[in-house]
């Protein structure tokens, strides 16, 4: 089977992909940051965090890849975990009803801000999409625990 | 779809982690599988089917209706 070959070189893509991507948000946010006004520091320092967060979870691919190559049996155990099409199957099912409650949930805060346009404090509007993104991840992560219990 | 699968399993002296090792699958998906939970894909039947060397018939049996509910 293909996947079973392609799999361990699909893992060290993701991480090279990601380290690379990450260079580029740090040293963006460095060059940016020396060159640009003080007011400018917290947008540089946010790419920078993004860059941080991606070195890390790519450096934790490129860890798996390495340590597929020391132990055969880690390889098939993430294979399987990750390819079985159960599995798959449950977190395409889960992922389905997340982005349906998403786009609800989103369209009926866009109609609620046409309705009270300029009267909700930014504080509000900002907690209102923090948690349309967190109970978008509940449903996502409820489903995965439904669904695996019930198939 | 109903299937033989823990029927199969029992009579080659297999666990349930020893099939789903030999098919590459979860243990919960020889799980599911067996109790009629989850319908495999096409090519994981073929797989169930000829790592006990049977026709796919012999392993799954279609049932009108079968596939609502997944």
């Amino acid at each position: 089977m293909d996947n079973k070959k392609q799999y361990p070189k699909q893992v060290a893509f993701k991480g090279w992909l990601l380290i690379a991507g990450a260079v580029v948000l740090i040293v963006a946010g460095l060059i940016v940051s020396a060159q640009s006004p003080a007011y400018t520091r917290p947008y540089t320092k946010m790419t920078e965090g993004i860059g941080i967060f991606l070195l890390a979870v790519g450096v934790w691919y490129l860890w798996q890849y390495f340590s597929f190559k020391r132990n055969p049996s880690a390889l098939v155990k993430s294979r399987i975990e990750n390819l079985d099409e159960r599995k798959l199957w449950i977190r395409y099912r889960s992922g389905n009803n997340a982005f349906l409650f998403g786009i609800t949930v989103t369209y009926l805060a866009l109609l609620l801000s046409g309705i009270v346009e300029g009267s909700i404090p930014v504080d509000y509007a900002w907690w209102g999409l923090a948690i349309i993104v967190v109970s978008t991840m509940i449903v996502y992560i409820v489903s995965l625990v439904y669904f695996e219990g019930k198939y | 779809m109903k299937n033989k699968l823990e029927e199969l399993r029992v009579k080659n002296k297999l666990t349930q982690q020893e099939l789903a090792d030999a098919l590459e699958v979860s243990r919960q998906t020889v799980i599911s599988l067996e109790q009629g939970r989850y319908n495999p894909s096409i090519l994981l039947a073929f797989r169930v089917a000829r790592y006990f060397d049977l026709p796919i018939e012999n392993v799954f049996i279609y049932e009108e209706g079968s596939e609502n509910g997944q």
